[in-house]
């Protein structure tokens, strides 16, 4: 089934190759710069699957979680976080913000799908 | 970033080695789908992970090879020497795009001259290669459990962004499932999760597969996984659909998908089945125990585990030898108990190999199904002895030989129901296939009831082709068989199903190379019966030594009556063969000696063992009979490969070299030069 | 989002049933207490449910059940007909499931 993700990446070959992915899947998909960009573009419509990185510059990751869970019409959609071995102790942060999983980088697309397939 | 970007280079370098084995693979087998799959998981790899350390270029580029690889694995592209000459030309682009995350102009050019072409065939849609799309779907059948999954999600599950129906896709998508969703008391929040579901899947993805579904639901979830037995399955499936949890509809399609005797799972429960149900459905101990019921075991591990005890074997031989040659009693009880020890541990090893045939039937039941309906002709499968254990190897060797044969059937031997009718035939025809344990050996017998073979036809196509001389007429039997000679094709116009790729001589080829054989017999307007006759494991038989000046024979044991001695000056014919007195009749016997034409002189008293094939006896008469032995069968080397009347080679223990008898193929040769 | 129409026992349920209308349409249902009737639910506007949507129809539909009342779906459109499906069985989907064995 066709889901609508939000990708938040500040790196283009990163949003390029989840939206790839995704859309490869058949999904459609709407990617934001940072957590501000991000928030900007939750107006309006509803996501199956919020897919975020931790490191963004202008709104980091976490903060970008804690706010959508103050977002009446975004608090229950699932959170994927994007994160690299070196940021494991911001994991137990985005944990408790509201984050739903975790993905590795660098990841095999089809650990990405898979992950999506459980969440959406 | 540079410490990604070394795993990717790592990561890419032995994505590359694959692509390239497989590439050569490919060039030899173009159909390979594992290969196929093989490079097409090599593209896909690399461009996922080339864009996310920033080689975009590289992604890009590979994102056209993953397309064509996809192309080919889907079956709208054939591959062809000239594509795989450019992928491997590919190959070496990545090599070189891999030095830096940003190419050179030059190498963006030669990316894009490759594109290019790789786009030549994509864009371009190609013949469908049915063939490989049916194979791929039949060869599922192995392998299938059975397992019970109860999921009560946690209360907060909704809120925490949690969803089950996600999960249910995933389940279903892996296997036939019975789901039944209920809710577990009255919820006092509609946001808080009460729902507990219950699943009954059949699934040949595996428990870890299963358990992979869950990967990230929290820690308060409970989720019970448990694999049962087919019997705790049914009896599972009809507890729900009688309690009205399943539909009638759902139930009775999980009831056909039951598979009978687990293949990968042979605890078969007989003795299980007997025992009182015990109701305690989480315990531990349950678990356990279900848990020892089966293992899979890589076939590499049993491999080595029949050489390990072949090897035994012998060297517990050499033994037994040394233990007569030194006429010593101790070691003589050592022999012995080792002797026992190894026996039992042969018998194990060779039982743990042992799979009932009934596990392949499955696919050809589909397979006859499918077929019938592309050919327009009416078609009931009946099997019989599914339960006949051999040797895995064989079995999956095997697997190839019989869909061809049944194929052949299909195509050849069964009418078209308008010919049925006219014929005063039902317009369903049959193909029978059954398996029998016969004398120490399988049969496995395919028989339909259609046209019969032309002999008519056979024989002049086989003059045609120069395998018979036009002054020869070989008896109707010989004629049919022509059928197995390289080469031949019965039917008039190469028909789409058994037309293709190999002939009844591959089937010959194959049976022949399990050590079995495989014979035809056919009625005009009656039907065909093709015979196939193996050993029941190729790695061990169990025989009679024998002697001829000093060369040692192995007689299988299966076929051995008695011994009885005869005397030299029973005069014989040129080829060995003459009539010996047992009993009160004359039994048609041959004397190795002269058979394999041994040098050295003939003893006055020889010892004669009486043997049997089907209900026929024959004597092999021999200068001494040394006794009992366990043979590790060594295939023969291309010398012996057309040696008449030898199966196999054995070491013994001090290191010599005895042949081992195929008795059936004696004794066709003595029956067709003493009539 | 449509009011119980409590005069033909027929509620066009809206586009989404999920998480985020769950508890709006309980509110509107358990206020004046859902009339006790047979009821058909017309989801042809359906187009996106959750497991959160599915437990408040089951919810619905079990509660008119123990008040002797039929809920039947209608119009189910097939997008979501599979999901629907779960709770088809016209079965007291409150009551527990039998016990099950792990082994025979």
């Amino acid at each position: 089934m066709s889901k609508n993700i939000l990708v938040v990446d500040d790196s283009a070959s990163i949003r390029q190759v989840v939206s790839m992915a995704l859309k490869d899947a058949g999904h459609q998909v709407v990617t934001a710069e940072h957590g501000a960009d991000a928030l900007g573009k939750l107006d309006g419509q509803r996501f199956h699957l919020i897919v975020s990185d931790v490191n963004m510059p202008v709104m980091d990751g976490i903060t970008f979680v804690k706010e959508v869970k103050k977002r009446a019409d975004h608090k229950f959609t699932p959170i994927l976080m994007l994160t690299t071995e070196s940021e494991e102790g911001k994991k137990m942060e985005g944990k408790a913000a509201g984050a739903k999983a975790w993905l590795v980088k660098p990841f095999k697309p089809e650990l990405l799908l898979a992950a999506v397939s459980k969440l959406a | 970033m540079s410490d990604s970007e070394t795993v990717f280079r790592e990561e890419a370098a032995e994505h590359l080695e694959n692509l390239e084995q497989a590439l050569l693979c490919l060039d030899a087998a173009p159909n390979d789908a594992e290969q196929i799959n093989i490079a097409f998981r090599a593209m896909h790899t690399i461009k996922g992970s080339s864009g996310m350390v920033g080689f975009d270029h590289l992604s890009e580029f590979t994102h056209h090879l993953e397309t064509l690889f996809e192309r080919v694995r889907s079956g709208r592209l054939g591959l062809t020497a000239e594509i795989i000459n450019l992928v491997l030309e590919c190959k070496d682009q990545i090599d070189g795009l891999l030095r830096s995350p940003v190419p050179e102009s030059g190498q963006i050019e030669s990316s894009l001259a490759l594109v290019g072409r790789l786009q030549q065939f994509t864009e371009v849609a190609s013949p469908v290669s049915e063939q490989r799309a049916n194979s791929d779907s039949d060869d599922q059948s192995a392998g299938s459990g059975c397992y019970s999954i109860f999921v009560r999600p946690a209360a907060s599950a909704f809120t925490d962004g949690m969803d089950l129906l996600p999960l249910i896709r995933e389940l279903q998508g892996l296997g036939a499932c019975g789901l039944s969703l209920r809710l577990a008391g009255v919820p006092e929040d509609p946001e808080l999760c009460a729902l507990e579901l219950q699943v009954l899947i059949i699934t040949d993805a595996g428990e870890n597969a299963l358990r992979d579904v869950f990967l990230f639901v929290c820690e308060d979830w409970q989720i019970d996984l448990h694999p049962l037995s087919p019997d705790a399955f049914r009896h599972n499936l009809d507890r729900l659909s009688a309690a009205g949890w399943l539909t009638d509809d759902n139930a009775w399609a999980l009831h056909a998908l039951v598979p009978t005797a687990a293949p990968d799972r042979p605890q078969a429960s007989d003795q299980q089945a007997l025992r009182p149900t015990s109701a305690e459905q989480t315990s531990n101990a349950s678990r356990v125990a279900e848990s020892e019921l089966s293992i899979k075991v890589p076939q590499r591990k049993l491999d080595a585990l029949m050489d390990q005890v072949g090897e035994l074997v012998i060297l517990q031989a050499r033994l037994d030898q040394l233990a007569i040659s030194r006429e010593d009693e101790s070691i003589g009880e050592l022999a012995e108990e080792l002797d026992r020890l190894s026996n039992n541990l042969r018998e194990t090893t060779f039982d743990i190999r042992m799979l009932p045939i009934g596990s392949t039937f499955g696919r050809f039941r589909r397979l006859v199904r499918d077929l019938s309906r592309e050919l327009g002709k009416n078609v009931a499968l009946e099997t019989a002895g599914a339960g006949t254990e051999l040797d895995k190897v064989v079995l999956d060797k095997l697997a190839d030989p019989l869909v061809h044969l049944l194929r052949n059937s299909l195509d050849h031997g069964i009418e078209m129901p308008e010919t049925r009718l006219a014929a005063g035939k039902p317009e369903k025809g049959t193909i029978r296939l059954e398996a029998a344990h016969e004398q120490g050996r399988i049969i496995i017998r395919i028989s339909d009831d259609g046209a019969g073979l032309d002999a008519a036809r056979i024989l002049e196509k086989a003059r045609k082709n120069g395998l018979v001389p036009e002054d020869v007429t070989p008896d109707t039997d010989a004629i049919y068989n022509l059928i197995f000679e390289p080469g031949f094709s019965t039917a008039a116009r190469v028909s789409d199903v058994s037309g293709r790729g190999v002939g009844m001589d591959v089937v010959r080829t194959s049976i022949e190379s399990l050590q079995g054989r495989v014979q035809l017999q056919s009625e005009p307007g009656e039907g065909t019966v093709i015979t196939i006759s193996l050993p029941m494991t190729l790695a061990i038989i169990d025989g009679l030594m024998v002697a001829v000046s000093g060369e040692r024979f192995v007689i299988p044991l299966g076929v051995v009556d008695e011994c009885i001695e005869t005397r030299a000056s029973e005069s014989s014919r040129e080829d060995g063969s003459r009539l010996i007195k047992h009993r009160d009749g004359l039994v048609p016997s041959l004397r190795l000696r002269e058979w394999f034409a041994v040098a050295g002189q003939q003893p006055d008293i020889e010892q004669t063992v009486i043997v049997h094939v089907d209900k026929e006896r024959f004597g092999i008469t021999v200068d001494e009979v040394i006794g009992h032995s366990q043979t590790v069968i060594k295939s023969l080397g291309r010398l012996y490969r057309d040696a008449e009347g030898v199966m196999g080679a054995t070491i013994l223990g001090n290191g010599g070299i005895a042949m081992i008898l195929d008795v059936a193929e004696l004794i066709d040769d003595i029956n067709s030069t003493a009539v | 989002m449509t009011l119980p129409d409590t005069a033909e026992g027929v509620w066009s349920a809206p586009e989404a049933l999920t998480i985020y209308e769950v508890r709006k349409l309980e509110a509107s249902f358990s206020g004046s207490g859902l009339p006790r009737r047979d009821w058909l639910f017309d989801l042809s506007g359906v187009n996106e449910i959750d497991s959160a949507g599915l437990q408040w129809l089951l919810a619905v539909r079990n509660r008119l059940f123990t008040a002797g009342y039929r809920l039947v779906f209608v119009n189910v459109p097939s997008a979501i007909a599979g999901i629907i499906e779960l709770i088809s069985l016209e079965i007291r989907q409150n009551e527990p499931f039998p016990e099950l064995v792990t082994d025979v």
